[in-house]
Parts: structure tokens; C-alpha cells; sequence
């Protein structure tokens, strides 16, 4: 991983007012779920990096205005509570993909409230302001079982506190099924890098967790806050976009010490996003 | 483990540290190193003094300390008051001075004073009022509705309409007047628009001072953490409330920690704090949701005017 002060030099210092105007949101109707075909509405592909033969590759990873940090209320604990999401691109543009547990506590448990979700995220809410939500949906596996093969949830927003919807404003990523295990670039607040004030990236090789678990490992070392943030592959510098494959959720061993593990996304992942989808404003 | 309470001994340095608090639950935390947290505080300290030394009008310009926004000291007993006051949700329920107020004058401690302009009651409410809850624009309720894939583990999306925070404060009068406020000179009688609220039993208070007469802080960089030492350590956050010799805040928990244990150290006329995690040892999965966590430390005399920064980042803490 790259040094928590080294990643945040290279985000701050890249993100010009000049490759700011230059991002554009994900055209409508790329980077759709794939169910079967993997590369179908792909963004602009680029090639992958070649890997040395140890460690993730560190490149420059320009700062996103599509990811942010996700605030909230637990009813259960009575606590505030922040984790990362990342806008996804659909038809009604106002989804954001997050982890399970940032919606809903599981089993046993009750929906978390007040979640606003803040893209691009700095020392505060970023220019797009925030975005409030409007419905959450999670899978009954995480919210009956806890089980963290199901730990992704997608969020409805209301329109932005600078009003219009989210994708509009800030972009959204593609999403992608039964991806395999490839090549990810992390983006979200992990609390080990400027106290969770300050976007973070992390990169990697996706694994098998183990041959009992199909769940995605992702060696970084990622402090609490960073739930929730999207797993990108093929995720560019130029847009500031990538496929949704994943998304963080849980570690095992005490945080920020990795490696880190995600749900794999698969034909259900996808019958989420249509659900919430098609319920979406 | 044993508790660590009152003074560091033995130290040659001309500071203190205090530690409050004992870890609680799970597995023995280590405890707290003094050194290495006064090693990190004097690093801030040393930074901050410098910033403040190099040219910048610390010692005769009027910089707050505190939010410019003050909130009731009791508080906020209701949750859902106390979010609409983050978040700047204000309503008025009856008309504000509209004149700018003749130009009026901040007592430091020393009785120096400074005479200030003034901005009036409106310009003061539009610099609280931040925006609207957004159950304003909430939809009608929807019943949580479960599409079944009858033969998937993953059982079914399950959907819920998102539950706000609907409270405004609601502004029913405002009158000139003053708030004390930690300054760079000191603790300093302020001049203020104290706003009636109908939901609380105190005014809220807005500085009335023009934004032209209000210098910030200087900015100050410090060294990052080395990562042992940024694992162990949370970041002190606001809101600070500071009573007697007790101060408090927050700091951002995981899964898998116990009780933190705040720590304060204090020279001259800074106070460095932050707190110790408590990493207990994982028995399962650890989610990695962040936790706002509440921290207390008691200091060895009350806080006053002294500047209040956090440790890891060398932020100041308002």
C-alpha cells in the first residue's frame, strides 16, 4: 500500500481545477451489469498494469468526486457512524453502492438512519454537497444472517443539497458480476490515512479468501471507515471512473492491519441493483 | 492492566501528561506509552509555535478559537436537535433586525480592547442557516418489500424508505449581545446575536463580528505519524466541550476496539490531546464501519483560553 502521507501528496496535488472540468460522468448505458459477459458495456478499457513479481503496483490514482464518504445514525448503538460508497451508474442516476452493515446492522438489527452520502469528500463535504438518502436496499442474507458474503447494499439518494441527481453531478461507476479476481484499485476514507478527512486509494491482485470462502481478499491494510468503498477494475485517471466489483467489508484481524475482504458480486448482486433500480425516482 | 492516573513522574520536561481512563473489556490493552505520546504532542507544540511565531498577527489580530457558531453549554438533550444544529437547520418564526449594529468592541483578558464592525441579526441568521432536513422533501412511506429469488442464499433484496432527522430550530427573536469565546489572546468577551430558539431553553449565539475584522489560524503541517504509532493513536475531533478540568471530544472507533483512553498534554499555553486505542483481539470479522466515540480527559486546570490541537493530525480543535 501506499504510505497513508505519500497518497494523499499524490491525490491533493493531482486533482486540477482543469482535470476537474475535464471528468464527465459515465455516458448512460456504459458499464451496465453484466451478468454473463463480463467485458458487455465496459467504460473505456486501459490496459491493465503489468505486476512485479511481488506487491501492488503503486500508481497515481487522481482524486474522484464519484466516491465519498457515507454518514450515519445507529439507532441500535445510538452512535454516529461513517463508512465510504461510490456513485454507480443507472438509467435514473441516483445509486450508490455501499457495504450491507453501512444500511442496516444485520441480524437482529434495525436500517441505520440520517445517511447522507458526500462525494468527494475533503476536510468536508466536497463541491457536489450532499445527498441525502431516499430508500436503502440489502439483500436478506445480510440483514437476517449477518453473513458477510452479502455485505453490499445499494442506496436510492434524494437529490444533492446543490440540487440535481447524483450521477449527473459526479459520475458513476460501471458494475460488473461474477468478476473473477482481478486487478482493483480501492477508493474511500479509510481512518488511517488524515483521520478518514482525506480520500485514499489502495491497489491490488483479488484473490479467493480460501477454498471454503469465495469471498474477494484484497491485500491492503485498511482502518475502519473504509466500508463500503467500491473495489474498481479498470479504473482510470483520466475519468475518475472504473467498474464496481466488490466493495470493503470486514478484516480478520483487528483494523487497519490487512489483508481485507469483500462479498463477490454475482447474479443476486445484480437482482439488488435492478430491485433498487427500477424502485428509484 | 493498572489504570495510569494523574502526572507522567520523573520527567525532566517542563510538562505534564495526564491520562485518564482505563481500558475496559476483552484482552489487556498495551498500555499507554507517555513518551511516545509527549514525544508526538511536543512535535505539534513545537510546530504550531513556529506557524505562530513566523509573521502571523497571533498576538494582536482577533482569531477565535472557538465556532463562530456557539451551542447551548448544557448541550443538546434531544439527538435530533442536536443534528439539526450540525447541519444548520434554522427556521424563523418572526422577523430580524435588518440594521447593521453600530461597530462594537471584544474585551480581552489583559482589558485590552478591540473595536470591531458589526454585521446585523439577518446576515448573522444566514451564516447559521445551512440548508433544510431532507425529510422536507421526503416521499410518502414505502413498506419494506422483499422480491424473493426463492432458491438464493442471498435470500432477496429487501428495501426501506431512509429515516431522517426532521427538526428545524426554529428562531423566534434575536438581541445584541456578548459570548465568551477562546481566542488567541486569551478567553475574550465577544460581541454576539444570541438567537431565542423555541426548542431550547438557551439562546444560540452568533458572533456579530464582520468576517473583516476575524483572522483565521495560521495553517500549520505537521510530520506524518510513523504507522506504529498511527495505529495506536485516534484523532481528537470537535465538538469539544470543555468543563472544569474535564475535557471532551470524539474520536473515530473500529470494530474490534475497546474503550480508548484519552490523553492531554499541556505546555504553556497549548494543550496537545488525542487518545489510545484499546485494539483488542479479533474474534471473528471485524467490519469496517467507522464509530464516532465519545473520549473525556482530565486536565490539570481547566482548559481556559489555551489553544487545543489534536495530536495526530495537529489540527486545532474547536
Amino acid at each position: 500500500m501506499v504510505e497513508p502521507a505519500a497518497a494523499a501528496a499524490l491525490i491533493t496535488a493531482y486533482w486540477t481545477p482543469a482535470r476537474k472540468a475535464a471528468a464527465e460522468p459515465l455516458p448512460a448505458g456504459a458499464g451496465a451489469v453484466a451478468s454473463d459477459n463480463r467485458s458487455e458495456g465496459v467504460p473505456r478499457r486501459v490496459a491493465a498494469p503489468a505486476l512485479p513479481a511481488g506487491g501492488p503496483v503503486r500508481i497515481a490514482v487522481a482524486f474522484t468526486n464519484t466516491e465519498g464518504r457515507l454518514f450515519f445514525h445507529s439507532p441500535v448503538d445510538g452512535r454516529d457512524h461513517s463508512c465510504s460508497g461510490g456513485a454507480v451508474n443507472s438509467g435514473k442516476r441516483r445509486l450508490v453502492l455501499t457495504a450491507g452493515h453501512c444500511v442496516h446492522s444485520g441480524q437482529g438489527g434495525q436500517w441505520m438512519q440520517n445517511l447522507m452520502f458526500e462525494p468527494g469528500y475533503q476536510f468536508g463535504p466536497g463541491p457536489a454537497g450532499i445527498f441525502p438518502a431516499f430508500q436503502a436496499w440489502a439483500q436478506s442474507g445480510w440483514i437476517n444472517n449477518s453473513d458477510h458474503h452479502f455485505d453490499y447494499a445499494i442506496i436510492i439518494t434524494q437529490n444533492g443539497t446543490g440540487g440535481g441527481r447524483l450521477v449527473d453531478t459526479v459520475g458513476g461507476n460501471g458494475l460488473i458480476v461474477n468478476p473473477g479476481r482481478p486487478f482493483i484499485t480501492f477508493i474511500g476514507y479509510p481512518n488511517n490515512v488524515a483521520n478518514a478527512e482525506q480520500q485514499a486509494f489502495c491497489q491490488g491482485q483479488l484473490s479467493r479468501k480460501s477454498i471454503f470462502n469465495s469471498d474477494q481478499q484484497l491485500n491492503c491494510n485498511l482502518g475502519n471507515g473504509s466500508s463500503g468503498g467500491p473495489w474498481l477494475q479498470d479504473y482510470s485517471d483520466s475519468n475518475g471512473l472504473g467498474n464496481i466489483v466488490s466493495n470493503t467489508s470486514y478484516t480478520d484481524s483487528t483494523p487497519p492491519s490487512g489483508p481485507v475482504f469483500g462479498p463477490y458480486y454475482d447474479d443476486d448482486t445484480a437482482n439488488l441493483y435492478r430491485t433498487a433500480e427500477s424502485a428509484s425516482p | 492492566m493498572r489504570c495510569l492516573r494523574g502526572a507522567a513522574s520523573a520527567l525532566i520536561l517542563s510538562f505534564t501528561v495526564s491520562v485518564t481512563g482505563c481500558a475496559r473489556g476483552g484482552e489487556a490493552a498495551a498500555p499507554l506509552d507517555p513518551r511516545a505520546f509527549a514525544d508526538r504532542a511536543k512535535q505539534v507544540a513545537d510546530a504550531w509555535v513556529a506557524a505562530i511565531d513566523a509573521s502571523h498577527p497571533w498576538r494582536d489580530a482577533f482569531v477565535p478559537l472557538d465556532d463562530l457558531t456557539v451551542a447551548p453549554e448544557s448541550g443538546f438533550a434531544d439527538y435530533d436537535l442536536g443534528f439539526a444544529f450540525k447541519s444548520g437547520w434554522y427556521r424563523t418564526a418572526a422577523a430580524l433586525p435588518q440594521r447593521s449594529p453600530a461597530p462594537g468592541w471584544i474585551t480581552f483578558p489583559d482589558g485590552s480592547t478591540m473595536t470591531v464592525p458589526l454585521i446585523g441579526a439577518k446576515s448573522a441568521y444566514d451564516l447559521l442557516h445551512r440548508g433544510e432536513p431532507p425529510c422536507d422533501r421526503y416521499p410518502a412511506p414505502v413498506s419494506p418489500t422483499t422480491r424473493s429469488a426463492a432458491s438464493s442464499p442471498a435470500g432477496g433484496p429487501v428495501g426501506a424508505p431512509a429515516v431522517h432527522t426532521c427538526a428545524h430550530l426554529t428562531v423566534t427573536g434575536a438581541r445584541l449581545g456578548t459570548t465568551t469565546m477562546r481566542t488567541s489572546r486569551g478567553a475574550a468577551e465577544v460581541p454576539a446575536w444570541l438567537f431565542t430558539v423555541a426548542e431550547l431553553p438557551v439562546p444560540i449565539a452568533r458572533i456579530a463580528v464582520d468576517g473583516s475584522a476575524v483572522t483565521s489560524p495560521p495553517a500549520v503541517s505537521v510530520p506524518p505519524l510513523k504507522s506504529e504509532l498511527a495505529n495506536g493513536f485516534a484523532a481528537a475531533q470537535g465538538p469539544v466541550t470543555a468543563r472544569n478540568t474535564t475535557l471532551s471530544f470524539t474520536v473515530g472507533l473500529g470494530d474490534c476496539e475497546g474503550e480508548p483512553t484519552g490523553a492531554a498534554y499541556e505546555v504553556g499555553n497549548l494543550v496537545i490531546t488525542a487518545a489510545t486505542r484499546n485494539r483488542l483481539p479479533a474474534q471473528g470479522a471485524c467490519s469496517l464501519v467507522g464509530t464516532q466515540q465519545p473520549v473525556t480527559v482530565t486536565l490539570k486546570k481547566p482548559l481556559g483560553g489555551r489553544l487545543l490541537l489534536d495530536a495526530v493530525t495537529g489540527a486545532a480543535l474547536r
